[in-house]
């Protein structure tokens, strides 16, 4: 890993290493892309660094659904930016004009500006939302490996809203690799291989919602707050580190999710014994502690909640309120459940009280599975009837009982 | 031999009355027969209602219950001992209103009276208790009759045992009418009853009616019902022309709701509550014979014929009852 870090022109250990190895990762990126690109730069395309870091920050996958609706024309200039463009992008590039290609340079200057804009009002949009949602600068550093051959490698994605490229660095085994800062989502990505458009065997992939195929990695909250946990462990060891050996820098050792080669170990949480892998996790009981002191035992008394109407008055409340709370449907805990449809057709109803020939109360013969049913009408006149059908040797009695309320 | 044919009349007038005697002989037996080889659950449908009625019930919601349901009788039952508790009948309604006629100051009493306090009432007004007599469904619809027959009842609730619990159920009750209605659809030996009913010995005659004109106060009317222990006052004119009957089963109507305010009514007046779908007085003559009027029994839902003459004047009633008594007992 360090080793990696040094090629990269890492930084030095003692800075955060999530942003900043990022960074410069994607300046390499940059730069491999800058060399690529065959077209003359159009003179105010130079703020880069802004673009840059825009382009790392684009997170969300809302943005990522707007960025969808005008995809044409980011890729337009994705594509005449990197001018090695995948077979799919050709015919788009090849009808462009070097003219287009700078209008459309001209056209993605002001992105970077109003991208930035869209994140700051996202992360107020986020905050304003639930102090839940996780804030979109913590990020995680993820390797996005290319194991597939090839000579040169890019990867784009939603992380940059599908309008750049980043290039992915050769190791020494042959194999690419790029290391990302990603927040919390689901980030879906493909490769651009010695400009052929391709994604990887070894990453989890699916297809999108316009029905592309793409590989996905997952970057959940617990991720972050597992990797911040390291961070902090980390720089207070290295502050140790830094006072007993003042000289002596020590490359960061930051775990690091590990993205391509062996999907066992494809988050690199082998390592964690709560990982059980496939996204399941050890269960924990949280009150496992309190249990242990406190073992459970049966009592005979009721509790008041079944007895006592006032408590169980408040224990409604507290149920409808939480419902309410949780959005749910209002008081749906009083609905009781839908009736089988076959208890629907009760006998009775068939039964014409006014019919004179009828003296004998003779009714239809019920299906069987209505039997032993109790059936009731509404209360009226604080009178309620219930009714049952039952056998009675070869026959069927359908008793009806009127009872009073009280 | 084919105008006779086409004639039935012409030919039971064919026939000597030694004939008819004797085929009628054989089809009171026949009948007879039949009641004894089948029981109170043959007569039940295959499926069918049951109306029971809690006795901690108001009896004025008691009533309501038994015009919705357009009957005239529910079984009775105790939800503290879990047991049927005998029969809710027009009689019930009845002597409540003699005993608020009584004692009109216990109109907070009546109003909020249960099916509990019914037998409170009959020792108020000095009533006989009638007897809930009760039959199992596989005693014969001959031993059934019978015990009709013994208790003056025009209905017997059938009542088995529950397998389980070891208590009683109600299962069904049986009218008289349901019976002969059963017999007159299921045994074609009626058809042999061709007898005039003026020559049946005791069937029509021997019989004090007690009449009533339209302008009789309906309370005078109720009391003929329970001092006489019948189900009906015919409605005489003054000449002594059948013109209504004032029934049990229409007190129902005049006292619906719980209301008791409207027993000084006249009889014609009381009438004027009666459902519309009341399907009129059966009557017949002397002449008429008992295969058909089990046809007319076949037909409609009929509880009584009134014998009367050419003229329209009464001269006797035919029960239910006195039907079965004769098939049951006569012609020996």
């Amino acid at each position: 890993m360090s080793d990696e870090y040094l090629k990269n022109g890492a930084p030095e250990a003692n800075k955060d290493i999530s942003m900043v190895d990022v960074s410069k990762a994607q300046q390499e990126g940059m730069k491999a892309l800058d060399l690529e690109n065959q077209l003359p730069k159009a003179p105010d395309s130079e703020p880069q660094p802004v673009r840059r870091k825009s382009t790392l920050i684009l997170t969300d996958d809302l943005e990522f659904d707007r960025m969808k609706i005008d995809e044409g024309s980011h890729t337009e200039s994705s594509v005449a930016n990197s001018s090695a463009p995948s077979t799919e992008l050709m015919h788009v590039d090849q009808q462009n004009s070097a003219l287009q290609q700078q209008t459309t340079n001209r056209e993605t200057e002001p992105q970077p500006a109003d991208s930035v804009a869209q994140q700051q009002q996202q992360q107020q949009q986020q905050q304003q939302q639930q102090q839940q949602q996780p804030d979109p600068s913590l990020t995680l550093p993820v390797d996005i490996k290319w194991v597939q051959g090839g000579e040169k490698v890019y990867v784009t994605g939603s992380f940059t809203g599908w309008r750049k490229m980043i290039g992915l660095i050769k190791q020494a085994d042959g194999n690419f690799m790029i290391t990302l800062g990603l927040p919390v989502g689901t980030h879906r990505f493909r490769f651009v291989v010695d400009n052929e458009l391709r994604f990887s065997d070894y990453l989890p992939s699916a297809t999108d919602q316009m029905g592309n195929f793409v590989n996905y990695i997952e970057v959940t909250p617990d991720h972050i707050q597992q990797h911040l946990a390291q961070v902090e462990q980390q720089r207070l060891a290295q502050e140790q580190m830094a006072q007993q050996e003042k000289q002596q820098s020590r490359p960061a050792t930051a775990r690091r999710l590990s993205v391509g080669g062996r999907t066992d170990s494809m988050w690199g949480l082998t390592n964690d014994d709560d990982d059980m892998g496939g996204g399941y996790s050890r269960y924990h009981d949280e009150d496992g502690d309190l249990g242990d002191s406190k073992p459970a035992q049966y009592i005979s008394d009721i509790p008041p909640i079944f007895t006592d109407p006032k408590v169980m008055e408040q224990y409604y409340q507290a149920i409808d309120k939480q419902s309410r709370n949780n959005s749910g449907q209002q008081q749906a805990w009083l609905h009781p459940p839908q009736l089988p449809p076959h208890l629907e057709n009760v006998v009775l109803n068939n039964f014409n009280s006014q019919d004179r020939d009828n003296n004998a109360g003779a009714l239809p013969i019920p299906n069987h599975v209505v039997l032993n049913h109790l059936a009731t009408t509404s209360i009226k006149h604080n009178t309620l009837a219930v009714a049952s059908v039952v056998r009675y040797k070869r026959k069927y009695v359908t008793q009806i009982l009127y009872a009073p309320l009280q | 031999m084919v105008e006779t044919l086409s004639n039935p009349n012409d030919f039971i007038l064919s026939l000597l009355p030694e004939q008819i005697a004797h085929d009628q002989k054989i089809g009171v037996k026949a009948i007879r027969l039949f009641l004894q080889s089948k029981t109170s659950y043959d007569v039940l449908p295959v499926s069918y209602r049951l109306i029971v009625l809690d006795t901690s019930l108001l009896v004025k919601k008691s009533l309501n219950i038994l015009l919705q349901n357009n009957i005239v009788s529910a079984p009775l039952w105790n939800l503290k001992t879990s047991r049927f508790a005998g029969l809710l009948t027009l009689s019930d309604f009845i002597n409540v209103i003699q005993y608020y006629f009584q004692f009109p100051e216990k109109f907070e009493f009546v109003d909020q009276l249960t099916l509990d306090g019914l037998r409170d009432i009959e020792k108020a007004i000095s009533v006989d208790q009638i007897e809930t007599v009760s039959i199992h469904p596989f005693k014969s619809l001959y031993e059934a009759c019978i015990k009709m027959l013994e208790s003056r009842a025009r209905r017997i609730p059938l009542i088995d045992e529950d397998e389980k619990t070891k208590r009683e159920i109600v299962v069904s009750v049986l009218t008289q009418y349901r019976i002969l209605k059963f017999v007159a659809l299921n045994c074609k030996e009626t058809k042999m009853l061709l007898k005039p009913i003026r020559d049946i010995s005791g069937f029509v005659s021997d019989k004090q009616l007690s009449t009533c004109t339209m302008s009789t106060p309906v309370i005078e009317v109720i009391h003929m019902l329970t001092e006489k222990q019948v189900a009906s006052i015919p409605i005489v004119d003054d000449a002594g022309k059948l013109i209504n009957v004032y029934e049990a089963v229409d007190v129902l109507a005049l006292v619906k709701g719980g209301m008791y305010t409207d027993l000084d009514l006249s009889v014609g007046d009381a009438l004027l509550r009666r459902p519309e779908d009341f399907e009129g007085v059966h009557t017949c003559t002397m002449n008429d014979r008992l295969s058909t009027i089990m046809d007319t029994i076949r037909k409609s839902r009929l509880h009584r014929l009134f014998v009367v003459d050419e003229e329209g004047k009464l001269v006797s009633v035919i029960t239910l009852s006195d039907i079965l008594k004769y098939i049951l007992l006569g012609e020996d």
